[in-house]
């Protein structure tokens, strides 16, 4: 396929419209004097942003390119089960509406960073918030990872789909464009370019949704169009409705992602940037626009199967990449100009979440494995280069990881780190109401959890790609084992994993503390108090952030 | 520890964020008919949960934004676990 010079134009005109915004960003409502090299402004944009900005900002963070390419590739091979992601929004705002209303709270009396900061100060250990910070930076590289591949999924789609390390080269730019502006501007760059992406991807979609059926006969069309190919494809598990095997995995693929969301630490980061928890309460409301929009972008994948779209080999595997089947959707379908404008669409959509996700990973990085172990001293202007050092290796990693392995890699990582980053339930979400688990109990469940967890997933093959192992998520209920004692052998009905191991993870580590509590075992010392939990914006207890007040001396206590 | 406050200021209002978990009752939907404007009931049912869900959120919100003037730490009145 030849370079499409009309959309590489548009999306080079707008990726550049969004470069510019990244370098000014580091003046956006910034007061005259402040210092950005503390943590609180670099990192968490100055812990003030209203709830527009939130809004924004937390949707830019965790609606991300792979969910746009990813999500309706999924529906476009498999049918209904690929619309978890629609429950999966409209369950995760309800559920997570009051712990983030404490988290935030507390960390703003406290002036944690991270997660990993709440649990050190909660449980008054360091290896308790290590095994945090470290699941948190796993599961993070390769979502970051995820960005490039739907980046990738638009550049090769407009044409540029060299082999080797050529075809990655644009790849490259982008990204080292996007990690000088970050390490300049810091949470404030994804903040400001977010009002972009997000104008964007609304505006794309508004069109799609209306224009594609209006030109392949209407949305009864398409999904009849689904409807057949369904019904004469060889696989069973889809269809354009659920079977009898695929519905529990439906919904606690579903509900398992919903109770995973938060805990990664970019979306914690989007929370604790924001001014007070009348901005939290309101965002959990309004958030669930982005869900319709979801919803909407998941269905383009029938529309996909209506246009008969193919999806494009990629020259530098040799495999068709289902990734590029809404960017080649957009390209056949649309004139060539908005073509331009949907691939910048997604591909500014995987810059937002990058750039967070690499603060994210670099706050913990900075203040719970550095600080704590490395550098004891280091005062907040140390913390902050380290930060931003940090946040430049996170992205030459990501990088890395798409040139040298096959995507198809990241992919299986991304399905690994959401099963990890739910063991971290306990120990971050469940603190934040109770303290009846023991720090040592919360340790032994999430070993235990992740070691399940992954048995699971190394046991899952995909017979659709040929892999004989990590080949997804759906767990087969007669494979599940206890100790060799297989409850439900015979069934054929299929279950998320993660949700299985992270009741492992509870189990061990209820029985580790029933244990450990009888032994009278130290508990750690709990620096928070009750009243923190609930502090607000006009409270007296509250932190000052530090950057706008304080200059040489180190604010944050840890 | 009856000494010190509970930290945990309870409305019956927050019992609405669980309404949405109803959604992933699937036999309830996984069905074709009937259709609106040409998608199957799962789908347009799924999409109706939607606004089901802003509903909840909002109503926990307008319903504890007045309860957080009263609960400002300082003079919260203490529950007992």
């Amino acid at each position: 396929m030849n370079p499409q010079w009309t959309e590489i134009i548009v999306f080079t005109l707008l990726f550049g419209l969004v470069t510019v915004l990244g370098f000014v960003a580091v003046r956006w409502r910034r007061p005259p004097g402040t210092m950005l090299d503390h943590l609180d402004e670099w990192g968490l944009g100055g812990r003030k942003f209203g709830s527009w900005v939130t809004w924004f900002l937390i949707g830019g963070d965790l609606y991300t390119a792979y969910t746009f390419v990813a999500v309706p590739a999924l529906v476009f091979g498999a049918g209904a089960l690929g619309l978890f992601a629609l429950p999966y929004t409209v369950i995760a705002y309800p559920l997570v509406f009051m712990p983030l209303l404490r988290m935030w709270s507390v960390s703003r009396v406290h002036g944690y960073v991270t997660p990993a900061d709440y649990v050190q100060g909660r449980y008054g250990s360091s290896a308790l918030a290590l095994m945090v910070a470290i699941t948190g930076i796993v599961a993070t590289m390769p979502y970051i990872a995820l960005q490039l591949v739907g980046l990738e999924a638009v550049i090769r789609t407009m044409g540029l789909n060299g082999t080797g390390i050529v075809g990655h080269l644009p790849l490259i730019v982008a990204f080292v464009i996007l990690a000088v502006y970050t390490y300049q501007s810091g949470l404030r760059a994804p903040a400001l370019i977010a009002f972009v992406k997000d104008g964007l991807i609304y505006l794309v979609i508004a069109v799609a949704v209306v224009y594609l059926p209006a030109k392949l006969g209407g949305w009864g069309t398409i999904f009849d169009a689904a409807n057949t190919k369904f019904t004469t494809s060889p696989a069973a598990a889809d269809g354009l409705l659920l079977n009898a095997n695929n519905q529990l995995q439906f919904a606690t693929l579903a509900f398992g992602s919903a109770l995973a969301l938060f805990l990664y630490p970019h979306s914690v980061t989007g929370v604790l940037a924001s001014r007070g928890r009348n901005v939290i309460k309101r965002n959990m409301s309004a958030l669930p626009a982005y869900s319709l929009l979801l919803g909407l972008i998941a269905l383009l994948g029938y529309a996909a199967i209506a246009a008969r779209s193919q999806p494009i080999v990629n020259a530098a595997t040799g495999r068709p990449d289902s990734n590029t089947i809404i960017p080649v959707l957009f390209g056949t379908q649309f004139p060539a100009w908005f073509a331009g404008v949907a691939f910048a669409a997604i591909g500014i959509g995987a810059l937002v979440p990058a750039a967070i996700m690499s603060i994210a990973a670099a706050n913990l990085w900075t203040r719970n494995i550095y600080k704590t172990y490395l550098n004891r001293d280091a005062d907040s202007r140390a913390e902050a280069r380290q930060a931003k050092l940090a946040s430049l290796v996170v992205k030459l990693g990501a990088v890395v990881f798409i040139v040298f392995i096959d995507p198809q890699y990241a992919i299986d990582l991304q399905l690994i780190g959401g099963v990890i980053i739910l063991q971290t339930l306990p120990a971050v979400a469940i603190a934040l109401y109770t303290r009846w688990f023991h720090r040592w109990g919360l340790l032994a469940g999430w070993a235990a959890g992740l070691a399940w967890g992954l048995s699971m997933l190394y046991g899952i093959a995909n017979p659709m790609t040929g892999a004989a192992h990590f080949g997804g998520s759906a767990l087969k209920l007669a494979t599940l084992s206890f100790l060799g004692w297989k409850p439900f052998a015979g069934s054929s009905i299929q279950i998320y994993a993660g949700l299985i191991a992270l009741i492992g993870n509870l189990v061990v580590a209820a029985l580790v503390t029933v244990v450990l509590r009888q032994m009278r075992v130290f508990n750690g010392i709990d620096q928070t108090d009750p009243q923190d939990y609930h502090a607000d914006e006009d409270s007296p207890r509250l932190k000052p952030v530090a950057g706008a007040l304080q200059k040489a001396t180190s604010p944050i206590k840890s | 520890m009856p000494s010190r406050p509970s930290s945990l200021h309870w409305s019956n209002w927050n019992l609405l964020l669980l309404v949405p978990l109803l959604v992933l009752v699937t036999p309830v939907y996984n069905r074709v008919e009937p259709r609106v404007l040409g998608f199957p009931f799962f789908y347009w049912y799924q999409f109706l949960w939607v606004p089901v869900g802003v509903i909840c959120t909002a109503v926990v919100y307008l319903k504890t934004r007045s309860d957080q003037k009263t609960w400002r730490d300082g003079n919260a009145r203490g529950d007992q676990r």
